[in-house]
């Protein structure tokens, strides 16, 4: 009778079968929902970097070319938007009648005051793989017409040279795509009153004179969604021994060949006349201690990198936004 | 008995008389001129005068003498014993017919004497047929010394045409063969649908096809062949035309029987072609154009002037270039813009082409950024 209610032994066997995958998808279940949980917590998590900038535009490749008078050779150096060059270039009939590049005041600067900045340039690649910052060819071929009236001519074996010179110092490895300008903040204090610059290689431009006066209007030659603006930090403090915080970096840092010919370079006198009247890059025995001791310098770009300062408060309004700098970047890994 | 004798001699003598006179007398035959040969059954029994005796009968003799018609001759027994046969020379035997050129053949042995019209000169009668293409057969006997005139009879579906023509003399020849037939006036007999030609030097060819309801005369007015004499000026000269031989200078007179085209020439002008015919006026003039030479000049000067592609250079600006035809010419020079002109004979005799210097694209720096820094 009792056996009635007894399962037998091969009833007992198909329930114990059916619990057990029942608990199995379960467990199944609960890790995949675990997984994707924390995939999505990821994706969210997309870290925004405070320290690096762009703005909302399309990919801008420039021409970068050096022309040079007659007269004496001095040197000036233009970035021409590659578009319009492109499109000149495209036309292949005969042309019997000039046509204008009209080039705005702040994209043509004396060769001196551009190796100023160059090492703060890292020229990345555009969408299509061409470089955003290309010597001209000798495709396009125009006359340059100064303000002056003084002749300049194209020198596109100089254009060739400088860029394949200057921007091999690239600190980081060669899979670098994006554009950067790596800028630093500094507050001087005049009769009791602070004044802000943002300092780019060589050159500290006073905020908000520079943007006013046109002084960083090379800059829009950058302007695009794949060039960013790196903030390596604030130079206002450092040790009073030093010449400024680099000389004090690259001294505590043991680049004391740097740090002295970064101090001759400063002590100099007349030397804005000086790099006005540069005409040649020589990198190797450079005017410029940031280009000539490459080494020294990206590595204090590192360090900077590393320590990853926010910048402070007036930065943003005095610099960046009036340029229109004004989105953080999203700091995601493979698009670097 | 005497008497009876007598009556049955003298009876006798009656019925017998004529036969004794008539059948013993003696035959002479004589000729004009003597010396004819006397044949008989081929064989030459002598010569006149000839004196023989015949009783009976009668006998056939031939006379043959050199230059003279052969005579035959029967000569009966009851005939007159003397014949003075006179001999006639041998003339000429004409034999005419219509149309002419006919074969005219012994029938003995087949030997063609001649074509018609034909003189002959015959010393006895012989048989001959008269044949010729298109026409019937005629046989006939001709006799020495006789003038005959046949008309032949044409053939089923052939015609007979006396063709004339003025002038007279013109060849005619089958169009389709080719060989000279006849000359007018002539009676022609061909089949019907036969086309001929009538050829007179210094006259255009005439034609005409027989047919059945063709005249049997039918007179062709032969038209002279017109002469032409082209003239130009002096010193120009005549081809045939589409690259002929050089044919003559100018003045050049010519036969012209059919349309012709001539090319005349002279250096520095435009040859020009003229075709002509016998309608054409006895006396041409042509008029020939000069081929103008067109100066190109280049502004500036020393542009290099060359075929289209630049595939034979033709020299440097200025330059005088012979525009014969419409032609493109390629001007180029450094530093300015190529020109493609097209001048043919109509342009100007001096071309002026203003070169444009090629253009540069202009980078105009609207300033040097004189920045606001300090040194760092």
């Amino acid at each position: 009778m009792i056996d009635k209610f007894i399962p037998s032994r091969d009833e007992q066997g198909i329930f114990e079968t059916f619990s057990d995958l029942a608990l199995c998808t379960l467990a199944i279940t609960l890790v995949m929902l675990s997984l994707l949980a924390t995939n999505i917590g990821q994706r969210i998590n997309i870290q925004i970097s405070e320290n690096q900038f762009n703005m909302d535009s399309a990919p801008l490749r420039s021409y970068f070319c050096i022309s040079e008078t007659l007269r004496d050779n001095s040197a000036l150096v233009h970035f021409l938007d590659a578009d319009v060059v492109d499109k000149l270039t495209a036309y292949k009939d005969t042309l019997t009648q000039s046509r204008i590049v009209t080039l705005p005041a702040g994209r043509t600067m004396t060769l001196g005051n551009f190796l100023l900045l160059a090492p703060a340039i890292v020229p990345g690649i555009d969408q299509n793989g061409l470089s955003t910052l290309s010597p001209l060819t000798d495709l396009w071929k125009a006359d340059v017409i100064s303000p002056q009236n003084e002749k300049f001519k194209i020198n596109l074996s100089a254009s060739q040279s400088a860029i394949k010179d200057l921007f091999p110092i690239r600190h980081l490895d060669e899979s670098l795509k994006r554009s950067r300008i790596y800028i630093e903040s500094l507050v001087k204090e005049y009769a009791g009153k602070e004044k802000y610059y943002v300092v780019i290689g060589h050159a500290a431009y006073p905020l908000p004179e520079a943007i006013e006066d046109g002084s960083l209007e090379w800059l829009r030659s950058f302007e695009s969604g794949t060039a960013d603006i790196y903030y390596l930090g604030d130079l206002t403090n450092y040790k009073n021994d030093y010449v400024n915080k680099r000389h004090q970096f690259f001294i505590e840092q043991g680049y004391i060949e740097c740090a002295m010919s970064y101090k001759d370079f400063k002590d100099q006198e007349n030397l804005k006349s000086k790099i006005n009247n540069i005409n040649n890059i020589f990198i190797n025995d450079s005017f410029f201690p940031l280009i000539k001791h490459s080494d020294a310098w990206n590595n204090y770009i590192n360090e900077q990198l590393i320590a990853d300062p926010d910048p402070p408060t007036w930065f943003y309004k005095e610099f960046l936004v009036p340029l229109g700098f004004d989105r953080m970047v999203m700091d995601i890994p493979e698009v670097k | 008995m005497k008497k009876f004798f007598k009556i049955i001699f003298v009876r006798l003598g009656v019925l017998f008389l004529p036969i004794i006179f008539s059948g013993c007398a003696s035959f002479e035959l004589e000729t004009f001129p003597e010396k004819a040969e006397i044949y008989e059954a081929e064989e030459k029994i002598g010569e006149t005068p000839y004196r023989f005796e015949q009783f009976s009968g009668e006998r056939k003799f031939t006379l043959k003498k050199s230059g003279y018609v052969e005579k035959e001759l029967t000569i009966s027994s009851l005939g007159e014993k003397d014949s003075n046969i006179k001999l006639e020379k041998v003339k000429k035997t004409t034999l005419n017919t219509v149309p002419t050129d006919v074969r005219v053949i012994r029938t003995r042995d087949s030997v063609e004497l001649g074509r018609t019209s034909l003189s002959l000169p015959l010393f006895k009668p012989e048989v001959v047929v008269l044949e010729k293409e298109g026409y019937k057969s005629y046989p006939l006997t001709l006799e020495p010394n006789q003038t005959y005139r046949i008309d032949m009879e044409p053939l089923e579906g052939f015609k007979s045409v006396y063709f004339l023509t003025t002038p007279s003399g013109a060849e005619i020849s089958d169009r389709s063969v080719g060989d000279i037939i006849s000359k007018t006036p002539s009676l022609v007999s061909a089949q019907e649908g036969t086309e001929f030609e009538f050829n007179l030097k210094g006259y255009q060819p005439s034609f005409y096809m027989i047919n059945k309801r063709s005249p049997d005369r039918v007179f062709v007015e032969l038209i002279p062949v017109p002469k032409v004499t082209i003239d130009s000026l002096f010193g120009a000269e005549i081809f045939g035309a589409a690259g002929g031989e050089k044919l003559g200078g100018v003045p050049y007179t010519e036969l012209i029987k059919e349309v012709r085209a001539f090319e005349i020439k002279k250096s520095g002008y435009y040859p020009k072609t003229v075709t002509v015919s016998p309608e054409s006026p006895s006396d041409i003039f042509v008029k020939l154009e000069p081929i103008p030479i067109k100066r190109i000049v280049t502004s500036p000067e020393g542009a290099i002037v060359a075929r289209i592609g630049q595939n034979e250079v033709l020299g440097i600006a200025p330059i005088n270039i012979l525009a014969g035809s419409e032609r493109l010419i390629e001007i180029s020079l450094d530093g300015y813009a190529k020109r493609v002109i097209g001048i043919g004979p109509d342009s100007p005799d001096e071309i002026t082409i203003e070169l444009q210097p090629l253009a540069k694209d202009r980078l105009v720096l609207e300033g040097i950024q004189n920045a606001t820094f300090e040194i760092y």
